[in-house]
């Protein structure tokens, strides 16, 4: 019983997490704020949710497969992110006029 | 890496049974042969990157800090009503090897707010959702702790 209410708190979260990403998915205009909100999902909405699966099931093998699961997704995203801004900055003309430049070099 | 891979391959297929062994063996053989003599894979940089395990460990633990933390931060910009004032930041760092530069720099996009766009020998430059998220980027505890690593 504790096992299922504890469950359903993080998928809670979780889907709270996922909601929040799409609410700023729509609310933001330019593709490079986007792409923040879009993080929010593949971070703590998966480990959230996979946390939730994980005490739901409990078996060992679960367990290490889902922690597989984050890995993976924490492992292959960011590279996918940086390549989606790296050709935003270089093959959009006003791509500047979004956000301010700073330079600490 | 043998071994790992052995690990990997019983995790998948769930039970150890003598084919599942076998099977395992055979194609974890082959991808360690194949990273040995195509990737320039050696068992000796393998144990040495071992040697780091404690603290990849802790820069590990670290990471899942920062990001709830971050987590927390974008959503509370997103449920506000103003929108929020994004930068790109261009800056140097003092990291020296490859794979402590993109470890970084995956951190610094793995943790939500902020995301590398390019990265390019010590060059950095850094987007953040909201100003705030990138004062101090260039001394954040990702980079002092790759810097320790790095001795």
């Amino acid at each position: 019983m504790i096992r299922l209410v504890v469950a359903s708190l993080f998928l809670l979260l979780g889907l709270f997490v996922f909601f929040t990403e799409v609410v700023g998915f729509f609310k933001f205009k330019y593709i490079m704020m986007r792409i923040h909100a879009a993080g929010l999902g593949d971070t703590l909405g998966i480990m959230s949710i996979a946390i939730a699966v994980a005490i739901l099931i409990g078996t060992p093998n679960a367990i290490i497969k889902l922690l597989l699961v984050v890995v993976f997704m924490m492992l292959t995203n960011p590279v996918l992110t940086h390549l989606l801004a790296n050709m935003e900055v270089k093959l959009h003309q006003n791509a500047g006029n979004e956000y301010k430049e700073e330079d600490r070099a | 890496m043998f071994l790992a891979l052995l690990v990997l391959w019983l995790v998948f297929a769930g039970s150890i049974t003598v084919s599942n062994l076998v099977l395992g063996v055979l194609i974890s053989g082959l991808i360690t042969l194949f990273c040995h003599f195509f990737m320039g894979y050696s068992s000796k940089a393998f144990f040495a990157s071992l040697k780091k395990l404690g603290a990849m460990l802790h820069y590990l633990a670290v990471l899942l800090w920062e990001i709830v933390k971050a987590n927390i931060a974008v959503i509370k910009l997103i449920w506000r009503k103003e929108l929020p004032q994004s930068n790109l930041v261009h800056f140097k760092s003092k990291l020296k090897s490859d794979a402590f530069k993109v470890l970084v720099a995956n951190s610094i996009t793995l943790t939500p707010g902020t995301y590398t766009v390019v990265l390019d020998g010590q060059d950095y430059a850094v987007h953040a959702l909201d100003a705030s998220f990138n004062e101090g980027m260039e001394e954040n505890v990702f980079f002092q702790m790759t810097e320790k690593m790095e001795g």
